[in-house]
């Protein structure tokens, strides 16, 4: 009878097995060193307001007549003031007042009804309004200021500087041609300690598109549509929601002085 | 005296797969990952699996510098200490660069091998064409060329324009580190 442990077969399964046990304690010790859990990114919350801004333009009292008052109908409301509107389309609200007691004003939004008329729709200069079936057209006719405030020192320090209209067109020619950004303006990310500052202009070519803009040399800009710029992120993050953005607000600091420059997109 | 040697070779190669198989890969994995963050970059929201000899990873978002840059629907890293490859398969660029290059492409596969170990090359496919890579890591020199689908001499030509033209014809693309 041939004994098992004399076996050839059996000496080189237990080596096997001993390097299979070795292997497995390297791995093991290995797996002590190594992190339990990978990386995630981490989307911080923004806490700030979404930037919106209202046309104080049209929201200051004007000298407000009713333009054009009836379809099919004889019927007018010249009694009524519209002293300010805000908004677009089937959504917004509009500043009414009576001409009897035009500093009693009444915010009224679409669908509301104001002393039996119901707010239809806003457009740039107007708001329609309907009662028993007939439309009633309430007009901005003429304002008394004419211009956005500009330099106006608030509370938070901020200057504000005219509205610019940025073209859709060259944000378009723009992004298909990035070497030319880089031969109009150069921006360095400037850091403090590991966190990003800001974003400064080191560079401008006069009368480039950039310049027309209103952006300086030296300028930091900190803020666009009211999200702080910590990283590329946030600026890209502005870059990929151009097409949906109807205005655009860049704060930047210039001699030590946050400046707001505001630019709407045609 | 080969018969001699031959148990040992056999042993040692068993026992490099058992550790190779033990290893645990999915650690390693989190371990380069933290590496690469380092750099900026970051892959999350992915889930891995240990698949004995490679490891897959599936629905991975790649970001750099916090940016979502790419996404990628799976990845095989076979770590063999002499051959070492990460094959990538299905990617979507980010529509950043939607201005600059197709988005899609479909697979990449970067290789490192004792037997080339002063280069990492890289080979892809995708809507933009073809493309090869070599890193050298002496020099830490990168060269690309690139055979481009039609759709970049009509679409992406701003593209083109960063790389040149070498005696061949072929399209190249270096970069000093």
């Amino acid at each position: 009878m041939i004994k098992i442990s004399n076996s050839k077969l059996i000496i080189i399964f237990t080596k096997l097995l001993i390097l299979l046990v070795i292997a497995k304690l390297i791995s093991v010790v290995v797996w002590w060193f190594l992190p339990s859990h990978g990386m995630e990114l981490s989307t911080k919350e923004n806490y700030q307001p979404k930037y919106q801004r209202v046309s104080f333009m049209t929201m200051i009292e004007a000298d407000v007549k009713v333009k054009s008052k009836q379809k099919d109908s004889g019927e007018s409301i010249t009694n009524m003031l519209l002293k300010g509107l805000y908004g677009k389309g089937k959504n917004g609200f509009v500043i009414v007042a009576m001409k009897a007691t035009s500093k009693k004003t009444t915010i009224v939004e679409v669908g509301e009804k104001y002393e039996g008329y119901k707010l239809e729709s806003i457009s740039a200069k107007s708001a329609m309004f309907s009662k028993n079936g007939l439309d009633f057209m309430l007009s901005l006719d003429k304002i008394k200021v004419d211009g956005i405030v500009t330099k106006v020192q608030n509370k938070d320090n901020v200057s504000y500087e005219e509205s610019s209209i940025v073209y859709r067109d060259d944000i378009t020619y723009y992004s298909k041609n990035p070497k030319q950004i880089w031969k109009d303006i150069s921006i360095k990310e400037i850091k403090d300690g590991k966190k990003t500052k800001g974003f400064k202009v080191t560079r401008i070519v006069n009368g480039s598109k950039f310049a027309n803009l209103g952006l300086k040399k030296g300028d930091l800009i900190i803020k666009a549509n009211n999200i702080r710029l910590q990283s590329y992120k946030e600026v890209l993050s502005i870059y990929n929601t151009l097409d949906k953005l109807d205005m655009i607000q860049v704060v930047v600091l210039r001699a030590n002085e946050e400046v707001e420059l505001v630019y709407e997109i045609n | 005296m080969v018969k001699k040697i031959a148990p040992y070779i056999a042993y040692t190669i068993f026992f490099l797969v058992a550790l190779i198989y033990f290893t645990p890969k999915i650690n390693f994995y989190y371990f380069l990952e933290a590496q690469l963050e380092e750099k900026g970059v970051l892959i999350s929201d992915e889930v891995t699996k240990d698949k004995g000899y490679a490891l897959k990873v599936y629905n991975a978002n790649l970001s750099y510098s916090s940016i979502e840059s790419a996404e990628i629907a799976d990845i095989a890293l076979k770590i063999y200490g002499v051959y070492n490859s990460i094959y990538l398969n299905n990617i979507t660029l980010t529509t950043t660069a939607k201005s600059f290059i197709p988005l899609h492409v479909d697979n990449v596969k970067v290789i490192y091998s004792i037997l080339n170990p002063l280069n990492i090359k890289a080979y892809g496919v995708g809507a933009f064409g073809e493309f090869y890579a070599k890193f050298n890591v002496l020099e830490q020199t990168l060269h690309v060329e690139l055979k481009p689908a039609e759709i970049m001499s009509v679409k992406y030509k701003n593209t083109l324009n960063n790389f040149s033209e070498n005696e061949d014809g072929e399209l190249c693309y270096d970069k000093n580190f």
